[in-house]
């Protein structure tokens, strides 16, 4: 069976659609329709693991922000993250944190966008900068800013140079200095996004809807509400978990049955009943012979 | 308090081997200190503490190193976590299978290029070899990328050394910061380049030098007392 189809069948099973009918009762068949279309939009979407598909989607359709990647919303993203397999990341659009400020009733405005040469006229850290946006001396981008304004008329906004949101995606974003992923494909974006979303968390009232999209922003869902961020360049792993991932990359990459087994049968005796180690070494033991 | 049966850690066997000035004396006096500490630790509990960044380095990319050395030598290497001993000395080899390999993790390119055996690292693998019944062993140097809050303490430690407090977000600052983070990470250096591999192999004959090393060393440690003078 190819790996569409099967999340296919595991996105039309009994068992997912009564979870998906319990959050979305009648809208239940376009969600699940919706997601499908996602990843036939996305090959590599389709060889993640189905159930942080459905996750990433559910947390989406939870905030009521569309996954349609031409929107800009929210996003489905295919990670291979080396403990965890193949999976789908749930990511944030800066219109998707837009959105959800506008709906919590409390801002007035809220937007973010490129700033260029000679449109920042002045760095106050305290009263805020200034910008001219009549003007600009040339089309080189030097950072990003985003600014909101509550219903109150308190009004805070935020810069960062194009430097400090390249430094701040080589720190949180292993796809980023991989050179690949959202931060490659639309740096623009993502940096609106990037300021919007620490305005946001650091000076603004944020809704119920808001905290949990940034909780679940660039994570994978597990089983349960657990959130893992396996892009985040600043996590780190234990070395039990650094020396099985040194395993689980032997065996995969293992081209020969002898020294696959002289290499690490010793290892893998030694592993607990049930150890997932155990199952690659032995498919690929088979695969090999 | 008896000696007679101490074993002495691989990792310090090195400051046995220092040969005394004069050859009328059975140890040098970079042993007889070696020692004395030794008493000083069985006798009262008082050891010097050595931790500094080096040794922190080592110890949080140890699994980082093992992973660099596994892909540059196509082997599965993983940690060993048996401590072995015999009558003369008692330690914990990095790796015993399919090798016998100690770790090196080095702190910068700087320290990684002139990086080479010594003499305590040469007693090291040789007393590992006698633990284990290798014939040959390897020392394998690894040039890994620092912990974050190394490369913040680090950037912290320029930051006051280059003048540069309060100095936050201009451009000599950020050329500071990130000639820091170039210094203490490697990944955009080829794999191949990163690791050094030494080779040792075992004498029969200098392990029999260790021994009455050890012997003597064991005799010299019967002699100490709190006045500093033997017996």
């Amino acid at each position: 069976m190819s790996k569409e189809v099967a999340v296919k069948d595991y996105l039309q099973s009994p068992a997912v659609r009564e979870r998906v009918s319990g959050l979305l009762n009648e809208r239940s068949g376009q969600f699940i329709a919706s997601v499908i279309s996602t990843v036939n939009a996305n090959e590599s979407l389709a060889t993640c693991n189905p159930a942080t598909i459905l996750n990433a989607a559910m947390t989406a359709a939870s905030l009521d922000l569309p996954v349609n990647s031409n929107l800009g919303f929210a996003y489905i993203v295919p990670y291979n993250d080396k403990k965890l397999g193949k999976v789908a990341q749930f990511q944030m659009g800066y219109k998707g944190f837009i959105q959800l400020a506008q709906r919590s009733g409390q801002y007035q405005t809220i937007s973010a966008t490129e700033v260029y040469e000679g449109q920042l006229t002045a760095q106050d850290p305290l009263r805020g900068n200034t910008y001219d946006f009549t003007k600009k001396d040339s089309d080189t981008i030097i950072g990003y800013a985003a600014l909101f304004v509550l219903s109150n008329g308190f009004e805070k906004d935020l810069y960062m140079s194009k430097e400090e949101v390249q430094k701040h995606a080589k720190r949180y974003s292993q796809t980023f200095k991989k050179g690949f992923g959202n931060w490659v494909d639309d740096f623009d974006a993502m940096a609106r996004k990037t300021v919007i979303k620490l305005l946001l968390s650091r000076f603004g009232p944020m809704s119920v809807q808001m905290q949990k999209a940034i909780e679940a922003d660039q994570s994978v869902l597990l089983d349960g509400d657990k959130h893992v961020y396996a892009d985040n360049a600043s996590a780190t792993l234990t070395d039990a978990e650094k020396e099985e991932i040194r395993v689980r990359e032997f065996i995969e990459a293992a081209d020969d049955a002898e020294a696959l087994k002289t290499g690490c049968a010793t290892y893998i005796e030694g592993l607990e009943k049930g150890h997932s180690l155990i199952e690659l070494y032995e498919g690929k033991l088979e695969e090999l012979s | 308090m008896n000696f007679d049966n101490y074993k002495f850690r691989p990792s310090s066997v090195g400051n046995l081997m220092v040969e005394p000035r004069s050859k009328s004396q059975a140890l040098s006096e970079t042993t007889k200190t070696y020692l004395q500490e030794i008493y000083l630790k069985e006798k009262f509990g008082r050891e010097k503490i050595f931790g500094n960044k080096f040794t922190i380095k080592g110890n949080e990319v140890e699994e980082d190193s093992l992973t660099l050395a596994s892909k540059k030598m196509g082997l599965l290497l993983i940690k060993n976590k048996e401590t072995l001993e015999n009558d003369f000395v008692k330690g914990t080899p990095d790796v015993v299978a399919p090798k016998l390999i100690d770790i090196k993790s080095s702190w910068d390119i700087f320290t990684f290029y002139k990086a080479d055996m010594n003499p305590m690292y040469y007693w090291q693998l040789l007393s590992y070899m006698w633990l284990t019944g290798h014939t040959q062993s390897l020392l394998a140097y690894c040039l890994v990328d620092s912990p974050e809050h190394q490369i913040y303490q680090e950037t912290r430690r320029a930051m006051y050394s280059l003048n540069l407090v309060d100095e936050e977000g201009t451009p000599e600052f950020d050329a500071m910061e990130n000639q820091v983070r170039l210094n203490m990470t490697f990944s955009d250096i080829p794999l191949e380049m990163r690791v050094k591999t030494f080779i040792a192999s075992y004498e029969e004959d200098q392990i029999e030098k260790l021994k009455q090393k050890i012997t003597a060393a064991r005799a010299y440690l019967n002699s100490l007392n709190m006045s500093g003078l033997r017996q």
